[in-house]
């Protein structure tokens, strides 16, 4: 089980945002919000609450949990 | 110039940056992003690797002549800096949240290193290689070393 997430459909979805863009409005770094996406890195609650505040979505609407992890995102 | 003074000067001159650059307009300057994070790494390889390699050719200038301190000021100045943002307090966190778990992972791994190094050390002091107190300032070099590569190493990795 792991931690999957659309981040990087999000940034597209919202007159593709960048990396940069999205890690200052947070107030993290660029490598951070890159390891979120690879799923390398998985964010604390207060962080995926920052990122859905900032695309306006629910926190489920960008993190999902992967029951298998052979699963494909 | 007298090496002690010299050392002495700059601890009292990095005190008073402490205490007084906070209080100057000069504070909004101060800021932490990832390029400080990089050089302050950095900063630790450079000072620590010099400080390993000197140690085991120049023995004595480190511990007589104050080159062990001497090597460590580009850090301690690292520190302050650091500390100063942190006064200065616009900024609740000076790392974020992935850089926080990269450095508890390579304090981690140091950890273990250290230990691992201190028996090479006195498989050193045992053949001869190594004589005094030179051992101190090679420990604390290696550390220095071992934590800034992997701080960068997990940083970049995951």
């Amino acid at each position: 089980m792991k931690l999957g997430n659309n981040l990087r459909r999000c940034r597209f979805d919202k007159t593709e945002t960048s990396q940069q863009v999205l890690a200052e409005a947070i107030g993290v770094t660029r490598q951070t919000i890159l390891s979120i996406e690879k799923s390398k890195f998985v964010p604390s609650t207060l962080l995926a609450l920052k990122i859905a505040k900032f695309f306006n979505k629910p926190v489920d609407d960008i993190f999902f949990i992967i029951e298998d992890e052979n699963q494909s995102l | 110039m007298n090496i002690k003074l010299f050392l002495a000067a700059t601890l009292v001159l990095l005190a008073l940056l402490y205490w007084i650059l906070p209080r100057t307009k000069l504070s909004r300057k101060f800021k932490m992003n990832i390029g400080l994070f990089y050089i302050m790494n950095v900063i630790g390889i450079v000072c620590g690797t010099l400080g390993i390699i000197v140690s085991f050719v120049w023995p004595d200038l480190v511990l007589e002549r104050h080159y062990f301190e001497l090597i460590l000021l580009p850090i301690l100045f690292a520190y302050v800096y650091t500390a100063i943002i942190k006064k200065v307090g616009d900024a609740k966190e000076l790392y974020d949240e992935k850089q926080n778990l990269n450095m508890t992972q390579a304090a981690a791994v140091t950890w273990p290193m250290s230990i691992l190094f201190v028996f090479l050390l006195y498989a050193m002091y045992q053949e001869g290689i190594l004589t005094g107190l030179i051992f101190f300032p090679i420990f604390l070099y290696f550390s220095f070393t071992f934590y800034s590569v992997s701080t960068l190493y997990f940083f970049k990795k995951n």
